[in-house]
């Protein structure tokens, strides 16, 4: 958990690295358009200012030695609608003196360069008039008549409304048109990693739907090849860890098979020193007690041992490919084999429900799974009581029930019955020389085959049911 | 008849020769595979009784040599190899029996008896059931000394009950065994015959049999007694 919050997101990761870059860049670009604006505006109002001065220039003419400007008040209103701005202007005959306009309006700067736009003689500037600030285009224009020639200064000047609201405008819609990228983007990244992480995600779901028990490799083709590597890797450590519980159960199984030969000669001694007891007359009942108390441990012990194996068998065949198995069959089977013990403990035995149906799984774990609880029923249930197998085939699933009429199980303790070596208090007494494997058994093989488990009253609040649920063996589509 | 005991464990092929011997079996004894297969090449025995794991040669191996010179020789496997691959594998071989360690003595005597008798080629045998006795040669049920009269398929029936030693018989076996395929009959007649049968069984005194129906599963024939 600590390293998830150290990691942060890789959503959140993604969006500060390329966000982030994005916003500056795009800040850089709005500046650079700001600017781009300006002088684009400037360049599209100069040009009508200097339309302007133009006209005016040319109503300036030599009149009798002297500048003169003829400037109606028709000329000025159109220039001051066009421009949405005020006008103002000056015209300054050849000796630098006032002919017309605003004497006030301020002088070209020294520094200003000729403006290379255009053919004539005009330079643009920025001054402040009459306390805003105003552009000014300063035009020479050369005049003369018979006797005269010389250069009039034509100026006209405009307030920068007009071309202030163009800029803005242009700004706003350059950073309106730049957020929405970015949001864009923003949104982009987010989707563009919901959908680059749906691979992972269903590894994620592939790996968390997994039997407990399936240790098989992943397949690295369901990611990306950036990401194979930790597929691989994982597969490389499940391997390892698949190898030391393959080796575990293999010693598991060693150790209860090297049992076996020492149990035989023990049970061989055993038998033999019963049989020599039986006919010897003279043994003492104290010595035939203890010879029969041996013969019995020893067989609760192969019983361990056998129930061990079963074990390391059944995680030893997960592996395997299922096979079609008809249930009934099997219980009828294992009936079959414990029947005389049901007979001679005085316990009626049946099987009940006579529709056959078939599970997918392993014949001989199967007989096993059945075998055991109905072993066990039959230990439990009193002389005269009944144990009753029933298979009830469904639409999806395969009931099986062991009922019986024995003790049964207190609610509390019916969870804990299935860990191994695990014995009910009051099963010590009924089942002396049981193992404490039985349901161990019983729950390997049943989640093996995906089946589910429960304990239950028997009829009428007495005894142990027990409830297998497999899910049907679907017949094979037709090819 | 003599047997051949082939078992490494020392201890194993002391008590089971000892076993054996107390029920009046002459046995030899070899404590790997290749000595049992050299004995075998030149000695004759009524049985072999063979341990899977040895030394020098594989079980297995002992029983495909003996097998492929001919060798009729019963076999009966002893093992710890309790895998369902391994009994398959070895009554494919030619063994004739199997038996997974660790065993009941009893359960071992039998089917050393059983086999010695079907190699001895006596197929003359009589099943008993307290008083009821069945002889496979005349086909003949007797009860209390005396000839059972039953129709066919009672006899049937009665036949495949007994021959089953006191075990019980799955229903849908006993049906197969008492009606032809040409019979339309269905699953619950054989009930009907159970019944007659079970009547003409029915005596009060010790050694009457009785059929033991298990409700769904089969009949059982017992010994009125040990149904208690």
């Amino acid at each position: 958990m600590k390293a998830m919050l150290a990691m942060g997101s890789l959503r959140g990761q993604l969006l500060r690295w390329l966000l982030l870059p994005l916003v500056l860049l795009e800040i850089i670009n709005t500046i650079s358009v700001y600017y781009n604006a300006v002088d684009a505006a400037d360049m599209a109002y100069d040009r009508s200012l200097l339309a302007s001065t133009r006209a005016l220039a040319e109503r300036v003419s030599v009149e009798g030695g002297k500048v003169v400007a003829d400037v109606p008040y028709v000329a000025l209103d159109s220039f001051e609608t066009d421009t949405l701005g005020r006008i103002y202007y000056k015209v300054t005959g050849i000796n630098g003196e006032t002919v017309s306009g605003y004497d006030d309006l301020p002088k070209v700067p020294a520094n200003v360069p000729r403006s290379e736009n255009y053919p004539a003689l005009v330079r643009f500037y920025h001054a402040n008039y009459n306390g805003q600030p105003i552009r000014i285009a300063a035009l020479l224009q050369p005049v003369y008549d018979d006797n005269m020639r010389g250069i009039a200064l034509i100026q006209v000047g405009e307030t920068l409304d007009a071309r202030k609201g163009l800029t803005l405008k242009i700004l706003y819609d350059t950073i309106a048109w730049q957020s929405s990228v970015v949001l864009l983007a923003g949104l982009l990244v987010w989707f563009a990693v919901k959908l680059v992480l749906r691979p992972l995600m269903q590894l994620k779901h592939e790996v968390e739907s997994r039997d407990v028990s399936d240790l098989s490799d992943l397949d690295p083709a369901l990611v990306h090849k950036e990401v194979r590597p930790l597929v691989q890797a994982m597969n490389a450590s499940t391997t390892r860890i698949a190898g030391l519980i393959a080796s575990q159960r293999r010693f598991i199984a060693d150790a209860s098979h090297q049992l076996r030969t020492p149990l035989t000669v023990l049970k061989t001694q055993a038998e033999l020193a019963q049989r020599e007891l039986e006919c010897a007359s003279t043994a003492s009942p104290e010595l035939r007690n203890v010879v029969a108390s041996m013969a019995a441990t020893t067989d609760s012990t192969v019983h361990l041992a056998n129930r061990l194996l079963m074990l390391a068998r059944i995680e030893h065949s997960e592996n395997r490919e299922p096979v079609p198995v008809p249930l009934r069959e099997t219980v009828q089977q294992v009936a079959l084999e414990l029947a005389l013990t049901a007979v001679n403990r005085g316990i009626d035995l049946s099987l009940e429900g006579d529709g056959e149906a078939s599970i997918n799984g392993q014949a001989l774990l199967l007989h096993e799974l059945v075998s055991n609880l109905v072993d066990n029923a039959l230990h439990y249930t009193p002389r005269g009581g009944s144990v009753v197998l029933r298979v009830q085939p469904g639409e999806t699933q395969v009931v099986l029930e062991v009922e019986d009429s024995g003790p049964g199980i207190p609610p509390e303790d019916r969870d804990r019955v299935f860990s191994p070596f695990y014995r009910a208090a009051s099963t010590m007494q009924a089942n002396p020389g049981g193992s404490g494997l039985g349901l161990a058994i019983v729950r390997d093989i049943a989640v093996l085959h995906r089946a589910e488990l429960e304990l239950d009253q028997g009829a009428g609040g007495r005894g142990l049911l027990v409830r297998v649920r497999f899910p049907r063996a679907m017949p094979p589509p037709a090819a | 008849m003599r047997i051949l005991l082939v078992e490494d464990h020392t201890e194993l092929q002391h008590w089971l020769s000892k076993a054996l011997r107390d029920a009046n079996l002459s046995v030899e004894c070899a404590d790997n595979g290749a000595d049992a297969d050299s004995l075998l090449l030149t000695q004759d025995y009524g049985l072999v009784i063979l341990d899977l794991t040895l030394p020098r040669m594989d079980g297995l191996e002992v029983l495909k040599r003996l097998r492929a010179r001919g060798g009729k020789t019963p076999v009966l496997i002893l093992t710890a190899r309790g895998g369902l691959e391994d009994r398959v594998q070895g009554l494919n071989l030619g063994a004739d029996d199997y038996l997974a360690k660790p065993f009941e003595l009893a359960e071992l005597e039998a089917r050393v008896k059983a086999l010695l008798r079907r190699s001895a080629g006596n197929e003359s045998l009589v099943y008993e059931c307290g008083a009821l006795r069945f002889d496979t040669v005349s086909r003949m049920f007797s009860y209390f000394g005396e000839n059972l009269q039953l129709t066919p398929r009672e006899h049937a029936v009665l036949e495949a009950l007994i021959t089953k030693g006191g075990k019980p018989v799955a229903k849908e076996k006993l049906f197969d065994q008492v009606f032809s395929l040409a019979d339309d009959a269905n699953l619950d007649a054989i009930e009907l015959y159970i019944h007659r049968v079970r009547k003409k069984l029915d005596r009060k005194e010790p050694g009457a049999a009785a059929i033991t129906t298990l409700r769904g599963i089969g009949y059982l024939l017992q010994p009125a007694e040990a149904k208690a």
